[in-house]
């Protein structure tokens, strides 16, 4: 079979694979002698038995050290015998120290337990022991975010916390309205985002049209988002990856959380099982369609429900399997006119299922796997009344068998491999008046990768992989998508980072507004997508606990595809039925372009004491270049937006008084927790028509038929877009249980930011006049809610 | 120690005071949407159909407007315009401005419009002090293209009339297609259109008379469509469903068998607007400076009646 390396004659690809093939033939470059001895284990957190990821855990006084991965592991291979203090630093709690002793050869197995700290201190004492700020900030990879339950929860949202609304607080990371949660990382749009979920992959993760994500963050325990250079062992996606884990629950003792709101109520429960495992499991239900539908004629009865359960075994100290399920459906019956006689309207319903089992296995302490089956279903399905016989079924499922694994060689070394059997199938089936749609494809995706990661000595660390994709579809395509990515610890506080990399897209998205998106992949008529990535990073630790990072980035895009707005010009039957038209593909829909993104991202970040939040600025430009708009030329897509200002601020109001006061701060049995969102952006790009004429649509209307014609392809923007939202929390204790009323208030100016604008005729005498009309987003809106914990 | 402390504190107290009040500030008002008047260009806008057998008429020939402006409607109608017909022989039939109908039209007796042949509009007119042109050329359909009444349902029916099984009937107009053509436009127009026959008891909304009067027109006059049938000769049926009934009345039904600038028109010109608000081009097939519709069509009228 024909390799379809398309654009290896690309300076970029030629220097990556160059990079990548010299580091893996130099593997061995590193190896030492007779030094043989392993310290590994897992980090737990004492409260309830969670594994912990990313904490620091190295010895005193030698240099080596490791942080924990995504199941709480490290290993420190290859020491001298003899005696070390381990120190395990993670932020939140405290500090672990323990004397350890190995001999020649041997392999020391430890379980690590923190304990959360009572307080979190506002000032942080660099002790020797513990790991400075700019070293966890190092061992981040480039472009990567990590935010867990507490600050998704403390960031002011629309009546409950939501996990994809949080991250648009960040840099980079835009929603293209206050109407959706879909992310649009650094330029790239929605369907180039991988979203997993314990491992499995989400395809549409929205409720509500957009508004709520499904994602319950009661039940997060961890999320990472890479927003770009991303390894080896991702892919699929062009812009970035979300990692989502749910907690695997309480090993200790029965926990649980509450939420009611005017919106909806949720529970999360925990408990474990038996010694050795935990079971987690939530709920969540929306209810407007039981008070505010019942009260307001024109609001349509709509809700949500989703939950997930997730059992974790620990099988002996080698072995874990994890069980997770997540389900939820959205449910909408819409009446036209319901105060008339003449009924008619649509139900439409849709959600996600996914599930997954993962088994975790420590080889021998230097070799680590994780293994997964996988299984994700997203469907839809419409169902028009009697006045119109359309209907839709609208269905994607992914069966994926894939594993990782690590392999620590030494300090110096190690290497990560896997593979990923992805196989797909996606119906999509409309039947309209004259005509229907069926397609149902069965694509499959392979994939392997290897990456090696080499540490010359403590301050620098170089990364290389490859990831080879096989698609196979209507037609087989094969790529090689080379990584590579650097970082260097230039002072005690100061870390540079650069990463470069391909990415292949084999499925695209067909996008359509309020209602769920239909996926296709790569076919006869459409290439896989492909996009290269330059990312240079600086960070600095500034003042022990603040965290600052510069990126700059630019990206390109091959082979991108939208939507035809016009392909009901385009598209032609595929074969016919009965005398009508099928539709089997995707021929027709889709148009193709190109294009780039460049920018850069400055984040000030500080995650502990009685101020915690960023503040965020983020530049950039993205140019489209497609072939049927705009003529041809470049233009900004509609999220492209010049420059954008985050704030997130969450205050412990009565410790901060104390210490404006010159009092000590004091552990109470309840507090006042403020939360402030800001964001300004620059205008977003729109298109306005540039002017209006009059054609009669059909040859036998006779009247002043009023069309209007674009400008140039979104080449006007709209007013800047600038919106505060505020909570604020009070949170009583008592013994075990937690009471917290919160009040939550988006868009406390009531500032009339702009979502589009509907233009509206008048003829007065024989002069027409235009009016304006902007179509404003969220008013403001207030929400009460209350959280219990017990 | 404590001192610099406290004067970190004080320093950031009023950072952060300062930084509060222009959030809050920002956070405040309107987004003021100005439209840039750069974005207009002036075009030509034509609006011409050409029926097999029939003379060339009623060619419109305007100029686009543009918006927020207040425009004289006796400004928009390019009178002076200089515009031919050109055939698949290259002879050029001149169009001729008439003034009682604002349209241009053919007066020679050597120009019949055939089926299967194709035209070409050439138009050359000056817009604000602008020289533009702009051409389109259009193939007219062809073949025994025609409603069968007697196969159609258009027989008088009360709004939303069920059968006796209590499902929805519906009118239907069955059709012989039209060669190598598989698009077909309907264009309905309620004859005895105004407030007092408005269907308000209606399945799709609640509307007042005043809304009525507001969108009369677009009330009044209806249009679906089918595509992709099949190309070879043989029969298709086109549903009317209830959504596009508005009034009591009777019914002119106008089916038109178009070619491929009649399809593209139709199915484009009115859905430029995004459901996000955003514009995007229309699929006209004009060159040059120009936008409308120069299209070709075979058409046949039918009529029905909706009762009370």
């Amino acid at each position: 079979m024909k390799m379809d390396f398309n654009d290896r004659k690309g300076t970029m690809q030629r220097l990556l694979y160059t990079a990548v093939l010299f580091l893996i033939l130099n593997t061995g470059l590193f190896a030492q002698g007779a030094v043989n001895a392993t310290i590994s284990g897992f980090v737990y957190d004492a409260s309830n038995g969670e594994a912990l990821i990313g904490a620091n855990v190295f010895l005193k006084d030698t240099g080596r050290g490791s942080s924990t991965n995504i199941n709480g592991y490290f290993v420190i291979p290859r020491l001298e015998q003899g005696a070390y203090e381990l120190v395990v630093h993670y932020i939140g709690y405290e500090s672990f120290s323990e004397r350890i002793t190995v001999g020649s050869g041997q392999s020391e197995e430890i379980k690590i337990q923190l304990q959360p700290k009572a307080i979190v201190v506002d000032e942080v004492v660099v002790f020797a022991d513990s790991v400075r700020l700019s070293k966890q900030l190092y061992d981040r990879p480039i472009s990567k975010i990590e935010l867990n339950q507490r600050q998704i929860n403390s960031i002011p949202q629309i009546a409950e916390a939501d996990l994809l609304r949080s991250l648009q607080t960040l840099p980079g990371i835009l929603p293209i309205s206050d109407f959706s949660s879909a992310l649009y990382v650094r330029g790239g749009t929605p369907d180039q985002n991988l979203y997993l979920l314990d491992g499995t992959d989400v395809y549409n993760p929205e409720h509500a049209f957009g508004l709520f994500s499904t994602f319950n963050t009661d039940a997060i325990k961890q999320i990472e988002l890479s927003k770009g250079g991303f390894g080896a062992e991702y892919g699929g996606r062009l812009s970035s990856i979300l990692d989502v884990t749910n907690l695997d629950g309480n090993r200790r003792e029965f926990e649980g959380t509450s939420t009611v709101s005017l919106l909806s109520a949720k529970t999360t429960l925990q408990m474990p099982l038996g010694k050795n495992g935990s079971l987690s499991g939530s709920i969540r239900r929306t209810y407007f369609d039981k008070t505010i539908a019942r009260a307001i004629e024109d609001v349509p009865d709509y809700y949500f429900y989703d939950g997930n359960i997730k059992a974790f075994f620990e099988l002996d100290p080698h072995n874990n399997l994890t069980v997770s399920y997540y389900g939820g459906r959205d449910f909408l019956d819409l009446i036209f006119n319901p105060g008339s006689q003449q009924e008619s309207g649509f139900n439409y319903d849709w959600g996600n299922r996914t599930g997954s089992v993962r088994w975790t296995r420590v080889f021998t302490p230097q070799l680590f796997g994780n293994f997964w089956v996988t299984t994700s279903r997203f469907s839809s399905d419409f169902l028009f009344g009697e006045d119109l016989p359309v209907t839709e079924r609208n269905l994607i499922t992914d069966f994926t068998l894939k594993g990782n694994l690590e392999y620590h060689y030494s300090e110096h070394f190690g290497a990560k491999f896997g593979f990923e059997q992805k196989n797909l199938h996606a119906i999509f089936r409309q039947t309209f008046p004259g005509g229907k749609v069926d397609v149902d494809k069965s694509p499959k995706h392979y994939v392997a990768f290897f990456a090696t990661s080499i540490r010359p000595n403590i301050r620098w660390e170089i990364d290389a992989g490859v990831r080879y994709n096989y698609f196979n579809s209507e037609r087989k395509l094969q790529n090689l998508a080379p990584r590579f990515s650097t970082k260097y610890r230039l002072t005690d506080t100061i870390n540079l980072k650069a990463a470069a990399g391909v990415y292949y897209q084999y499925l695209h998205k067909i996008p359509r507004a309020f209602i769920a998106d239909i996926w296709t992949s790569a076919n006869e008529y459409q290439n896989a997508s492909k996009s290269e990535h330059v990312i240079l990073g600086f960070q600095k630790e500034v003042a022990n606990n603040y965290q600052l990072e510069i990126e700059g980035y630019y990206k390109t895009y091959e082979n991108i595809y939208q939507f035809d707005q016009n392909f009901l010009t385009e598209i032609s039957a595929d074969r016919f039925e009965n005398g009508e038209p099928v539709y089997t593909g995707t021929r027709g829909l889709f148009n193709e372009g190109d294009g780039n993104s460049r920018g850069f991202e400055v984040l000030l970040r500080k995650d502990s004491g009685l101020l915690t939040g960023w503040i965020g600025y983020s530049f950039a430009k993205t140019e489209y270049t497609f072939d049927r708009i705009n003529n041809g030329e470049a233009y900004s897509p509609r999220h492209d937006r010049t420059s954008v200002v985050n704030l997130i601020a969450n205050v412990d109001l009565r410790n901060a008084l104390r210490v404006l006061k010159g009092k000590p701060r004091s552990i109470d049995k309840s507090k006042w927790q403020l939360g402030v969102n800001f964001i300004y952006t620059s205008g977003q790009p729109i298109t306005t028509p540039g002017s209006a004429y009059f054609v009669n649509t059909a040859p036998n209307f006779n009247f002043f038929d009023f069309k209007l014609y674009p400008s140039d392809i979104n080449a006007y923007r709209l007013p800047a877009y600038a919106r505060m939202d505020v909570s604020l929390t009070y949170e009583k204790r008592y013994k075990t249980w937690t009471l917290a009323p919160y009040l939550q208030i988006y868009n406390i100016g009531n500032r009339k930011n702009v979502w589009f604008v509907q233009y509206e005729k008048s003829i007065e005498g024989n002069k027409i006049v235009q009016d304006i009309k902007p179509v404003h987003m969220f008013p403001l809106l207030p929400s009460l809610g209350v959280n219990f914990k017990f | 120690m404590f001192e610099r402390i406290n004067k970190i504190i004080q320093f950031t107290t009023k950072m952060v005071l300062l930084s509060s009040i222009a959030i809050i500030t920002s956070a405040c008002g309107e987004g003021i949407v100005e439209l840039d008047k750069s974005a207009y260009e002036p075009k030509i806008v034509i609006e011409g159909f050409l029926f097999p057998g029939q003379p060339v008429r009623n060619v419109r020939l305007t100029r686009n407007i543009q918006l927020n402006t207040e425009i004289d409607i006796s400004t928009v109608v390019l009178s002076n315009a200089k515009a031919v017909i050109v055939d698949e022989q290259d002879r050029e039939f001149a169009l001729t401005y008439n003034n009682a109908t604002f349209s241009y039209e053919y007066r020679g007796s050597d120009l019949s419009i055939e089926a299967g042949k194709s035209y070409t509009l050439e138009v050359v007119a000056t817009v604000e002090g602008t020289p533009l042109q702009a051409k389109s050329t259009t193939t007219v359909p062809s073949g025994d293209f025609r409603v069968e009444r007697g196969a159609s349902r258009l027989a008088p029916m009360a709004y939303r009339e069920r059968d006796e099984n209590g499902d929805l009937k519906q009118f239907e107009i069955v059709f012989n297609r039209a060669e190598n053509n598989g698009f077909y436009a309907l264009a309905l127009i309620a004859l005895d259109a105004d407030t007092s026959t408005f269907v308000y008891d209606n399945a799709f909304g609640e509307f007042t008379a005043e809304d009525v009067l507001e969108d009369f027109d677009e009330f009044r006059n209806r249009f679906t469509w089918i595509q992709d049938q099949p190309l070879e000769p043989g029969q298709s049926t086109l549903e009317i469903f209830w959504f596009d009934i508005w009034f009591y009345s009777n019914y002119q039904a106008v089916l038109y068998a178009g070619d491929r600038n009649f399809k593209d028109f139709l199915t484009t010109a009115d859905q430029v607007q995004e459901i996000d608000g955003n514009f995007h081009e229309p699929a006209l097939h004009i060159e040059g400076d120009g936008i409308g519709v120069f299209a070709s069509a075979i058409a046949d009228t039918v009529y029905f009646r909706v009762t009370q």
